[in-house]
């Protein structure tokens, strides 16, 4: 592991020790002197509880899985969100399928972009009105009730993350609200998170056999996304604007 | 001359007693409100409301900011004030038409009601929630293998 990514697993995880210490004192119960009996799923967030800064949600994107001519992805976050899955320059897009060539050595990857969902988000530093916000879990998302369509934002994205709602929209989901004149991004599906499911393009990711995604909390040392992230190099993208991006890149 | 004065006198009385017996008679449909323009609340299902009528009426605008800012920014999901608990009873598909009756109030006090631009006038489909014990929670799964070493 390079010196950068030790780095941000130390960022990432600051106040991971204060977490076990309230963590095991809550659901850990005592059966006999040694063993321990985990009732709570680390994950799982009660309906009535608000988001924790105990968690910082993640993405682990591994290029060489990531299938040519697949986008399943795509398809699958524009039916969840509503998006018309069209790709103008007009049309929004929570998620990108991109394919980069190296010049140099002729290698290739696919890899799909969505909103990084960074800890220190440009978006929210520059939104004049707090409607861009980073939750307690570290997902990003627009306030639309209190967006006013300036779109400082987007250009403050060195993702291109973000889109814009040219057009009235009509028969959205009921989960998802989202309307003309607002900016709008990836989500991390926060409707199914707080339903402790996963995002929309990493079931299908996997429900495609492609496994190329993984989602889950940067913060629990046991969780899949950790230990993959401990184990192997990943990449942050820009990881020169030290943004600590939540999504990260295998092969890349 | 008398007899003339006589007559108005008594035309007089009988126009005053013709003009109280109307005012008599139209004071009961007055007070039980006949003529008293209501919204219709047409799509309403169930007995009542979650909070009683003169209370839903007036405070429904901060129940529902309240209801909406934890739901935004802190991901509390149970609220029972949210749009989407509203919509349950008080909307209505005919045909594809949406009607909801925050729209024919709103209308009536000529307030403008712009939620519709971005919130969906139907009621949210139900879904089923996992994550019981005997099902973990597909994050907590190790289907996903971490990848090729680099």
């Amino acid at each position: 592991m390079s010196e950068q990514n030790k780095q941000v697993h130390e960022a990432a995880d600051g106040d991971r020790r204060d977490f076990l210490k309230v963590g095991v004192g809550l659901a850990g119960v005592a059966l006999a002197p040694g063993v321990l009996f985990y009732g709570i799923s680390a994950h799982g967030k009660a309906p009535d509880a608000p988001a924790s800064t105990a968690v910082r949600w993640g993405m682990l994107i591994d290029t060489g899985k990531c299938a040519d001519g697949c986008n399943s992805c795509t398809t699958a976050c524009a039916t969840e969100n509503g998006l018309s899955g069209q790709t103008g320059p007009q049309d929004s897009q929570w998620i990108r399928k991109m394919h980069i060539k190296n010049l140099q050595t002729g290698a290739e990857h696919n890899l799909p972009m969505l909103c990084q969902h960074c800890e220190n988000p440009p978006c929210v530093d520059v939104c004049p009105t707090g409607a861009s916000m980073k939750r307690a879990d570290g997902i990003v998302l627009v306030d639309r009730h209190i967006c006013i369509g300036c779109r400082y934002c987007m250009m403050a994205c060195p993702y291109k993350a973000r889109s814009f709602v040219h057009e009235p929209l009509t028969d959205q989901n009921p989960e998802v609200p989202r309307g003309q004149g607002c900016v709008e991004s990836c989500t991390f599906c926060v409707q199914r998170v707080d339903r402790d499911e996963t995002p929309a393009c990493v079931e299908a990711c996997s429900k495609d056999g492609h496994m190329a995604m993984m989602f889950g909390d940067l913060k629990d040392p046991n969780s899949d996304i950790a230990r993959a992230m401990q184990s192997y190099a990943t990449t942050e993208v820009r990881a020169d604007l030290g943004l600590n991006t939540g999504v990260r890149y295998q092969g890349i | 001359m008398t007899g003339m004065a006589r007559l108005g006198h008594w035309l007089r009385l009988a126009a005053l007693l013709g003009a109280s017996a109307l005012l008599v008679a139209q004071t009961p449909n007055a007070a039980a409100g006949v003529n008293k323009p209501e919204p219709t609340i047409a799509q309403a299902k169930g007995d009542h409301c979650i909070k009683d009528d003169e209370y839903m009426m007036r405070h429904h605008p901060d129940l529902l900011k309240h209801q909406r800012d934890d739901t935004m920014h802190r991901g509390i999901r149970s609220g029972e004030f949210g749009l989407k608990r509203c919509m349950e009873c008080h909307s209505s598909n005919d045909n594809g038409v949406a009607k909801t009756d925050c729209d024919t109030c709103h209308a009536f006090a000529a307030v403008k009601l712009d939620c519709w631009d971005c919130h969906a006038k139907k009621p949210a489909k139900a879904k089923v929630m996992p994550a019981t014990a005997s099902q973990p929670s597909p994050m907590m799964t190790s289907v996903q293998p971490g990848g090729q070493l680099q």
